[in-house]
């Protein structure tokens, strides 16, 4: 099924067959046309059905949630990316100060062991 | 969706609310999380009583919904091992306020439970997610110490149990 997004509407049609150009209402969205897949047909008629409305309408509602979604699992990347970051941390260490000792640190990473 | 902690992950059954909680997370495509440490405490609560049947079917049960894909489970990755072991700095020991009278287990096992929490509260808060768990005072606390060591990236956030879920 390909969908004609924001079809012009009547009034717009009959303002430019009137040649009243300056009338014409302009709408800033961006016009396309797509090629919907069957699976995603159905749903779209399912919703423009159960709600209602356009075709139309019904595609750009589940391209909403969509791109709500894909909004919100960006965000939620950048925060895993951030504290990830946070914790690995970026410093080196500092190759002139003192280790503890060999046995130091044994004793201090083994301390739950028998 | 939240990580169940193990107080809340141990009510898993079959036949229980909590099952269906998480089938139909599952089903939504945004499955209910276990952090690793808590398919450990399962895996070793239910196998060390294995002798009995009823145990090892249990447990049989359990890693065929791990299997199956119906919960998912978080890894403890280098970066959740490092934030662990420096949340035990600032509480080596489980908070002693809250602590059940009855809590028959003896102090070495309540450590490793305190050390699995540290884990889980590690693992949810570097995957930016929340934490539901029928013990809220350990997972304050980590809260607590995770927001101290990092302060600019936000805190960890504790949910109750589910109503259907144990302790709720």
């Amino acid at each position: 099924m390909a969908i004609q997004t924001n079809k012009r509407s009547k009034a717009a049609k009959t303002a430019r067959s009137a040649g009243s150009k300056k009338t014409r209402k302009r709408s800033a969205d961006r016009r396309t046309t797509l090629r919907v897949p069957g699976a995603l047909d159905a749903e779209v008629s399912r919703v423009s059905e159960e709600l209602g409305i356009s075709g139309n309408e019904a595609l750009v509602r589940l391209a909403a949630r969509g791109a709500e979604s894909a909004r919100r699992e960006r965000a939620l990347r950048e925060v895993i990316e951030r504290r990830h970051a946070a914790v690995l941390g970026s410093a080196s260490h500092d190759a002139v100060a003192p280790f503890p000792s060999a046995s130091e640190m044994r004793e201090a990473i083994l301390v739950d062991r028998d | 969706m939240a990580v169940w902690d193990t107080s809340v992950a141990s009510g898993l059954r079959p036949e229980g609310a909590l099952f269906d909680l998480a089938h139909a997370a599952a089903l939504a495509g945004e499955p209910i999380r276990l952090a690793a440490p808590t398919v450990a405490e399962i895996s070793y609560g239910l196998g060390r009583r294995s002798d009995e049947e009823r145990f090892e079917n249990a447990l049989r049960w359990f890693a065929e919904i791990l299997r199956a894909g119906l919960v998912e489970v978080i890894p403890v990755t280098r970066e959740a091992a490092l934030l662990s072991g420096r949340l035990r700095v600032l509480h080596p020991a489980p908070p002693a306020a809250g602590r059940r009278r009855s809590d028959p287990r003896p102090k070495p096992e309540r450590r490793v439970a305190w050390v699995a929490d540290i884990q889980i509260a590690a693992c949810a808060w570097l995957n930016g997610q929340a934490v539901c768990t029928a013990d809220q005072g350990h997972f304050a606390l980590l809260g607590e110490a995770i927001a101290e060591l990092f302060p600019a990236h936000g805190r960890l956030e504790v949910l109750p149990a589910p109503p259907s879920g144990p302790g709720a």
